[in-house]
């Protein structure tokens, strides 16, 4: 069991803990191993789940200086109020960011299977092929634009790790 | 879909087919042992619901699985340096899982209860030796509340910088589940 350091980043001076996204690596092994079911919503602990939350997380509080506290209508809101603030071309990148996160919010409720039932399946579906795979093109093009180099080579490793792992579940799923 | 004389009660509801039911009534978990005991049919047009409820009280639940399942989901917060200062998540998924837990083992031990404040007291009395680590635990739902129904409320400490709790509630997690 590590801990944690009071250094953003882990001391890596990274906003974004890198060790962070070993989670992705752990659903991506989970979605190419078969243990991770993605026709079901996603459980609080899942590892997914946990990135996109403390992705946010720590990236409200360490570079928006707005902490949010869950993933939701206000929090939408609140990413809203402050993309439409940053107006400015070297924000492009953040706006993009954020646009992510909002379409998130509106996804979250049916990822997590907290609504009605009806909704889960096409959710599920567009966050696994669609908002994931733009979440993480979204981060690593804000790391780079921003100069964190190490964190945008760890997006892109993750990136390409999830998607390894969606195509060997894709396979999979033809064969069955 | 629900009426508005019910919304006080937060409900939840869950659809399930046919064949998703009967694989909840096949998985002898804890969920079903709380709607065989408190669970009403309220409409079930050619009795089977009513004959799979008959049938599964007879059948001795399996709950290491579950037990197993959700000690698991504590290797997703073991490594704190990823949370980068910032537990107010963490912290809610530790309760949510030593929540589930102390139910499961409750209903091991033929004490169910599934009320969450309840269910931390009556452990607490069952296991006075636990007493230190359900506290550890039980004091994080307002986080949980917070994160999980948006309801503000007073936190029992900083969830920044809180990483030297982490690993406590996770050992008193463990704990717990040995008590089972």
């Amino acid at each position: 069991m590590t801990t944690s350091s009071a250094a953003p980043g882990g001391g890596s001076g990274s906003p974004i803990a890198l060790s962070l996204f070993d989670r992705v690596s752990d659903y991506a092994e989970a979605l190419e191993t078969g243990t991770a079911d993605i026709g079901k919503p996603l459980t609080d602990a899942t590892p997914i789940v946990v990135f996109c939350q403390n992705f946010f997380a720590q990236l409200f509080q360490n570079v928006l200086n707005a902490p949010i506290r869950s993933i939701d209508a206000r929090a939408k809101e609140q990413a809203a109020t402050i993309r439409q603030q940053k107006s400015d071309d070297a924000s492009a990148p953040l706006r993009r960011l954020l646009a992510v996160f909002e379409e998130l919010c509106d996804e979250w409720q049916d990822v997590r299977g907290l609504s009605y039932v009806w909704y889960r399946h096409r959710a599920l579906d567009e966050f696994h092929a669609t908002l994931l795979p733009d979440l993480f093109e979204a981060i690593t093009s804000w790391a780079n634009a921003v100069d964190h180099q190490d964190l945008a080579q760890r997006s892109a490793l993750a990136e390409a790790a999830y998607k390894k792992g969606l195509m060997a579940l894709s396979a999979r799923l033809a064969k069955a | 879909m629900v009426p508005d004389a019910f919304k006080w009660a937060r409900p939840a509801p869950v659809l399930y087919t046919v064949a998703e039911f009967d694989l909840l009534l096949a998985s002898g978990a804890s969920f079903l042992a709380h709607v065989l005991r408190e669970g009403r049919i309220l409409f079930d047009r050619h009795g089977a619901m009513r004959s799979a409820f008959a049938a599964q009280a007879q059948t001795p639940l399996d709950l290491e699985p579950e037990l197993t399942f959700q000690l698991g989901r504590l290797h997703s917060f073991e490594d704190t340096s990823q949370f980068n200062g910032e537990f107010l998540f963490c912290l809610a998924h530790l309760y949510a899982i030593g929540k589930a837990i102390v139910m499961i083992v409750l209903e091991k031990r033929g004490r169910p209860e599934y009320n969450k404040d309840r269910a931390f007291r009556a452990l607490a009395r069952r296991y006075p030796q636990l007493r230190h680590d359900i506290q550890r635990v039980a004091e994080l739902k307002p986080f949980y509340l917070q994160v999980a129904r948006g309801r503000e409320a007073r936190f029992p400490f900083s969830h920044r910088h809180a990483g030297d709790k982490v690993p406590a509630v996770i050992s008193a997690i463990r704990n717990i589940a040995t008590a089972s």
